[in-house]
């Protein structure tokens, strides 16, 4: 079975920390910020484009257990 | 006991968080709280070793939250990766899910650091859907309660 997300890493070079809005099929970064409250301010100032909100993890980030 | 009917399935395929190739069960949901909701949509961890359900401590602030106003984080929480202090929301969270809306409670972690803005655990998305994970084919289906909705 095809499986599209398969192995694809998100990658946005350069960025590694803080928040981003990413595209709902979750393969660009539309807005980026240090802080929540400034990533929803960007998201404004950027004509507010559709996408979802999520953290970039550390980038010797490699598992990860609740 | 009183048989519990459900929505169709939604399928909704694993995603990887950014500069990883994990693959995660990730949902897109949006949250409120009296009024002040954050303007586009949040991913979320399914977490079904969570017996709570967690906040960012930013995002709890940025709806409405004073969060030193809740007095020092207490301890109590156990993680695999030791103890953790936290709060417990004096209140519930609006969470829309999918067009499905529910109210859930929430402890927020005293760990700036945490990498998710949201986990949905055992007491919020768990008790409210039936959540048939298939990670060997690249997707996880939710089915909502009918109800609730």
């Amino acid at each position: 079975m095809k499986n599209n997300q398969k192995s694809q890493a998100l990658n946005i070079n350069g960025i590694t920390s803080g928040w981003v809005l990413v595209t709902k099929d979750n393969k660009r970064v539309l807005a980026h910020a240090k802080t929540l409250k400034q990533l929803i301010r960007n998201i404004e100032l950027k004509g507010n484009p559709e996408g979802s909100i999520s953290i970039v993890p550390p980038a010797n980030f490699t598992s990860y257990v609740g | 006991m009183k048989p519990i009917t459900f929505s169709a399935p939604i399928k909704i395929y694993y995603k990887p968080l950014q500069n990883s190739r994990i693959l995660w069960p990730i949902l897109d949901i949006g949250l409120s709280y009296k009024g002040t909701s954050l303007s586009r949509s949040v991913h979320a961890l399914v977490d079904s070793g969570a017996n709570i359900s967690i906040l960012h401590p930013q995002a709890a602030s940025y709806l409405g939250f004073d969060i030193k106003k809740l007095g020092a984080s207490k301890p109590g929480g156990i993680s695999v990766s030791g103890n953790y202090k936290s709060w417990v929301l004096p209140e519930a969270v609006n969470v829309e899910i999918y067009g499905y809306k529910f109210s859930f409670n929430f402890t927020v972690i005293d760990n700036p650091n945490l990498i998710w803005a949201c986990i949905l655990g055992e007491d919020s998305i768990f008790s409210v859907a039936k959540i048939d994970f298939q990670k060997f084919k690249g997707f996880f289906e939710i089915r909502f309660r009918e109800d609730l909705n």
